[in-house]
């Protein structure tokens, strides 16, 4: 941050320019100076001060008073204070001592004035810390709303962008169509997809944004996905599944696993003519719940988009939720992509 | 009427079957669950009518049908429900949103039995759609036949484009392939952070750019990490500054 003085010099002139003529008008009017004398001794004094005091900003600006204690601050400044003067006075006094020269009357005016001054001085100290404090709040303050507006937005759309993957229009309509066609060949089957379509949609659309559920439970609405797939797709889906039972009761982020599911099935199933299997495990690891997810792809198959979309949500949830990186970790292996979680357990 | 199903989902194709199986007039030739197999299809047993699944593993239905020079009458069945159904509307090309009403597919099939009365029209009209409905979309991958082979190059591992006439040149590191298409169609649809435009003939990608060099007075030349120079127009040298920040 700059100086706010220097970005407005004008108004900083103009206000001195105003000390000054009132000085001048009270040292002839009520110091009966000579108005050259006035004029000389109100220029010299006004002058050094409006130049020292642009430095003020800088113990401002590093005494933070949100760090500092109170008295801390309060001390660092009457100290600031007492030497700023002193130095300001000794100044003024050996030049006006030049200007001035044998001027008796002057000498004496000089002597009776110093406390005054020093008074004054000790006042303007104050009054332009104390605009450099309300520049520095204000500007603070202000930062501090765009912020919170620009954090505001990012969590909207996060949440929207993961609203839409879970409720992934194509897959919806595409079980609507399987789930169609099942009505004429084997309205059972129909009627079993059509459940397990709603059973998945509710837990979705209910879910809490960043509230943790059992594993038991968001494994078996991922499995209910995956089931769904699996009559679309058939043969060409194979799912696995390796999970020790004392993971069942530790808390995972609700749909956390069905974005990953969904990944290995976009890339793996949707653009695969062979078979692809999705192997699923989880165990518990010191204080933590791993889940891995497995898929195998065609590695020649040059994706069209989306890639990472899913992933990414992910692993911003994660860092939104337990406030730590590298909870998620992703590698390809051949032609063999692998995600792992690790999520933290109290 | 002969008729090809090319859907990468067995359960949607036996539902266009069991629609089908009420139309006498109808048969079904074959039935394809990739882009590859239905291409391959279509070119040998010619069909008059094909139901054409959208997104399909390794070619879409759209890259497929840019890779027929005579396609036949098309009926896309697709989840989609975006931009594209505009599209599909302004050409007269029946769509059907799946899931379908019978009501709803045997419009299609009649709108299908009008159009292969006119066939040589709706060729015209199929292309020029698929032009469209590619164009209004950011190029990920290229797709080009030479000869009975099929390739699928990613545009990142373009070098540059070249204007041949009514074709352009696509180099690769793989080689150098010929598909008919537009530069303007490029310039528009490829991530143009990527790819620039540098001359009337010519689109490089700048990660192959190894340097920019003067050439004669006034104008200057890229030389790519292949070692081939390209010439720099005026104009491409102020996109090229533009996009390397230079």
């Amino acid at each position: 941050m700059r100086n706010p003085f220097l970005k407005n010099i004008i108004f900083y002139i103009a206000a001195w320019s105003t000390v000054a003529v009132v000085d001048i008008v009270i040292l002839s009017r009520y110091y009966n100076l000579s108005l050259s004398l006035a004029i000389a001794d109100s220029l010299v004094y006004n002058l050094l001060y409006a130049n020292i005091a642009m430095n003020f900003w800088y113990p401002v600006k590093y005494l933070n008073l949100e760090k500092q204690k109170p008295f801390v601050v309060l001390m660092v400044h009457v100290i600031a204070a007492l030497i700023v003067i002193s130095l300001w006075l000794i100044a003024g006094n050996f030049i006006m001592n030049w200007i001035a020269e044998e001027n008796e009357a002057y000498k004496t005016f000089a002597l009776s004035a110093f406390l005054g001054r020093a008074v004054s001085g000790m006042l303007y100290y104050f009054i332009i810390v104390l605009i450099y404090y309300l520049y520095i709040y204000y500007f603070s303050f202000r930062e501090k709303l765009t912020r919170e507006a620009d954090l505001r937005t990012l969590v909207k759309e996060t949440e929207l962008s993961l609203l839409r993957s879970q409720l992934n229009p194509h897959f919806i309509f595409n079980s609507l169509n399987s789930i169609s066609s099942l009505t004429i060949t084997n309205p059972a089957k129909a009627q079993d997809m059509l459940v397990k379509l709603s059973s998945y949609l509710r837990f979705a659309l209910e879910h809490n944004k960043n509230s943790l559920i059992s594993f038991e439970k968001e494994l078996e609405n991922s499995l209910l996905y995956l089931e769904i797939e699996k009559v679309r797709f058939g043969e060409k889906l194979i799912f696995e599944k390796e999970i020790s039972t004392e993971t069942m009761y530790m808390q995972v982020p609700n749909m956390i696993l069905q974005p990953l599911l969904e990944n290995a099935i976009k890339h793996g199933v949707y653009e695969s003519q062979e078979p692809v299997v999705i192997h699923l495990s989880a165990s518990k690891e010191n204080n933590f719940l791993c889940i891995h997810i497995s898929n195998n792809f065609e590695k020649y198959v040059v994706s069209k988009k989306g890639r990472g979309i899913g992933l990414r949500n992910v692993q911003e949830r994660l860092l939104l939720i337990y406030n730590k990186k590298d909870l998620m970790k992703t590698t390809v292996n051949g032609s063999v992509f692998e995600v792992e979680l690790f999520i933290p357990q109290q | 009427m002969k008729t090809i199903i090319i859907d990468d989902e067995q359960l949607a194709r036996e539902l266009i079957k069991n629609y089908l199986s009420e139309y006498s007039s109808i048969e079904v030739m074959h039935e394809c669950s990739d882009g590859f197999q239905g291409l391959k299809a279509i070119q040998e047993l010619k069909p008059d009518l094909v139901f054409l699944d959208v997104q399909m593993p390794k070619l879409t239905g759209f890259e497929m049908l840019e890779l027929l020079e005579n396609p036949p009458v098309i009926i896309f069945t697709t989840a989609y429900n975006e931009y594209a159904i505009k599209a599909f509307e302004m050409n007269a090309v029946d769509y059907l949103l799946k899931p379908f009403s019978r009501e709803r597919f045997s419009k299609a099939i009649e709108k299908a039995k009008e159009k292969t009365g006119a066939k040589e029209n709706n060729s015209a009209h199929v292309k020029e759609f698929v032009q469209k409905l590619v164009s209004e979309e950011r190029t990920e991958r290229i797709v080009v036949k030479t000869g009975t082979k099929i390739h699928v190059i990613p545009v990142d591992t373009l070098h540059y484009i070249e204007a041949q006439d009514d074709y352009v040149m696509l180099y690769t590191k793989e080689g150098k392939f010929l598909k008919q298409q537009t530069m303007k169609h490029y310039e528009a649809t490829l991530d143009n952070k990527t790819f620039v435009r540098i001359h009337r003939s010519y689109i490089v990608n700048v990660h192959e750019v190894m340097r920019i060099e003067p050439y004669e007075k006034d104008s200057y030349q890229v030389v790519l990490k292949s070692g081939v120079k390209l010439p720099v127009s005026r104009s491409g040298y102020a996109l090229l500054k533009r996009e390397l920040e230079f």
